[in-house]
């Protein structure tokens, strides 16, 4: 059952370009089309100023897109603007526990807010109830509840911001790069918290990160992206077995592998990843791969409609 | 507990700064001097006691244990003045800081928060006030006003409160795409929500050294207007109106001149040490963990 579609999103932002210049638009997402089962985790890979964020930015609706719709169950909500069942249907964990909480508000009073605001009917006492139980299920002890963020260590605080987006009983919760601002061994506390959050809410994750041997081991399925495009999307076995855009192969074999005796062939890409102010025409890897012809510089080839996508005029087959 | 402890992390770093002690010893002895003068105060401010005119103070040749800092042109007992000024001094500083500061909060906030033409007509209008020498425009509001203590508070408030406007503009800026405010976005507050609940209490820190900063200016620029007849009139034992009611006698009769004046310059400079001593322990900038 797909919860989450999404229609040919773009978004644009205005660069000023200098004193005197004329603005400079820059494409931080252009068509992007994805449906979400409910249930099921979806990584989003890529490289740095990708477009993973502002995705995640879109889906939640802290930015209307210039172009396109986003359904939530069959229903549009860009278009309707954001309802209170919507907004609060959605809910995002940010990459740095050290900014996403408000360093004035008490562990309670932080997940407490979300009902507040929205369960007006619900008492003092109810509400209270139900901060200190999510306390409990994110895995912190009762007595944090009186406590500042600033007393709690990375880790804690990501928790904690797991709780608050939790509040609302969501059906998506958007994970941008949840765990890459924490150490190693708390990494996986945190994700091995999430999976089971996922089973015991059936939550429904788009997990945002750049660190695949993460996303192979927690994620259903995998979209990766570059300039803000989709290359190649699907499940994790298809794209990491038998990836078919040259991209993700060259993405996967940068990945460590923990056994020396295994022979890495490592793909090295030359040059930086294009200014998305100017990308480049046709194919927008055209610049960076190895087995770029001539029509990928002019044509731009489109994503096929598979179950396992891409978008490569020669995809590599295994 | 929890707010023991703020307290206590932020004593440490206040006492750090033994000037900010100081001020605020002294600070504090003024404050109790005004809560408390009409107990304290030997005589009323007003008494005239006509066959003591210029008495000099217990110090000096002449002077006399009954009236200890002596007394003025009229015979009034310049101890008692001076504690009465205090009081006027404590309330000056503390009505103009709150115009100022609620006014300044609100529109700095405004601004800060719709960018575009509100945001560029508030910090225009700001800028404006500010291009023009403080005392000045405090006198030409007074002029407008009529003279009087409370026109002259209205009018410092207005000169003072830009700094406050830019101080909260700026620190709404650097707050307002901080992740926590988009998380507050993301599980549904108001705008007016965020503004005042979410982001102001995180702007507060500067705002309040701000404050006690501009305590001091306020005390300072009512005095001045005092002094200039636009401010307090006589016979209120206001600081500066006292200095301006005694200014033909400076070379006769010191004490009516130094008295006031010293009292002013010391609770001047006890306020703008303290502000140093709360800037020192509330910018995260300059801690030291």
């Amino acid at each position: 059952m797909k919860i989450l579609k999404l229609n040919n999103i773009s978004k644009d932002y205005n660069v000023s370009g200098g004193f005197l210049q004329p603005n400079k638009k820059l494409k931080a997402l252009s068509n992007i089309t994805l449906e979400i089962q409910k249930g099921e985790t979806l990584a989003v890979v890529g490289e740095s100023g990708c477009g993973k964020s502002t995705l995640a930015r879109i889906i939640t609706m802290i930015e209307n897109p210039t172009q396109g719709e986003i359904f939530l169950h069959g229903q549009s909500i860009s278009s309707l603007g954001m309802s209170k069942k919507n907004r609060t249907a959605i809910q995002i964990v940010f990459q740095d526990p050290y900014g996403s909480l408000n360093p004035r508000q008490k562990i309670g009073d932080i997940l407490e807010e979300p009902l507040i605001i929205n369960q007006i009917h619900l008492g003092k006492i109810e509400i209270e109830k139900k901060a200190r139980s999510m306390l409990e299920k994110v895995g912190l002890l009762p007595e944090h509840y009186d406590r500042y963020p600033h007393m709690f260590s990375g880790g804690q605080r990501q928790r904690i911001a797991i709780a608050r987006a939790l509040m609302l009983n969501p059906e998506i919760v958007v994970l941008d790069e949840p765990v890459s601002a924490l150490d190693l061994s708390i990494q996986s506390q945190i994700l091995n918290l999430l999976a089971d959050l996922q089973n015991q809410f059936q939550l429904t994750y788009l997990f945002i990160s750049h660190d695949l041997s993460i996303v192979r081991h927690f994620a259903d399925r995998v979209m990766v992206m570059y300039l803000g495009q989709i290359v190649e999307e699907g499940s994790i076995d298809q794209v990491f077995q038998n990836p078919k855009h040259p991209y993700t192969k060259a993405l996967l074999s940068a990945t460590p592998i923990a056994d020396p005796s295994i022979k890495k062939e490592r793909i090295r890409l030359t040059g930086e990843i294009p200014s998305p102010l100017n990308p480049p025409s046709g194919c927008s890897f055209h610049n960076r791969c190895w087995l770029a012809q001539d029509i990928c510089k002019i044509e731009k080839p489109l994503l096929t409609k598979e179950d396992h996508r891409s978008s490569c005029h020669f995809p590599l087959s295994k | 507990m929890i707010k023991s402890q703020r307290f206590q992390e932020f004593w440490y770093y206040f006492k750090e700064n033994k000037g900010a002690v100081v001020g605020l010893i002294i600070v504090s002895i003024f404050l109790l001097m005004a809560l408390l003068a009409n107990f304290i105060a030997p005589y009323s401010p007003s008494e005239q006691f006509r066959d003591f005119t210029l008495q000099p103070p217990v110090w000096q040749e002449g002077g006399s244990w009954q009236f200890i800092l002596g007394t003025d042109v009229v015979g009034r007992d310049m101890l008692s003045r001076l504690i009465h000024g205090a009081r006027y001094s404590f309330l000056i500083g503390l009505i103009v800081v709150t115009l100022s500061t609620t006014g300044g909060i609100l529109l700095g906030l405004i601004a800060g928060f719709s960018q575009g033409f509100v945001d560029a007509f508030i910090s225009r209008l700001m800028d404006i006030i500010l291009a023009f020498p403080s005392l000045l425009l405090a006198l030409v509001l007074v002029a407008i006003l009529g003279p009087s203590l409370v026109n002259a508070m209205i009018a410092i408030a207005i000169v003072i409160q830009p700094h406050y406007v830019r101080l909260t503009r700026a620190s709404v800026l650097a707050e307002k795409n901080k992740d926590y405010v988009i998380a507050a976005k993301v599980i549904g507050a108001s705008k007016l929500r965020i503004m005042f609940k979410t982001i102001l209490p995180n702007c507060l820190s500067p705002i309040i050294v701000q404050a006690a900063l501009s305590f001091s200016t306020a005390i300072l620029d009512a005095a001045a207007l005092g002094f200039l007849g636009m401010g307090a009139q006589p016979p209120t034992p206001e600081w500066g109106t006292m200095l301006a009611d005694a200014r033909e006698f400076i070379l006769r009769a010191w004490w009516v001149v130094t008295l006031p004046g010293l009292a002013i310059l010391i609770t001047v400079v006890a306020f703008n040490l303290m502000g140093d001593g709360l800037r020192d322990a509330l910018d995260p900038k300059l801690k030291r963990s």
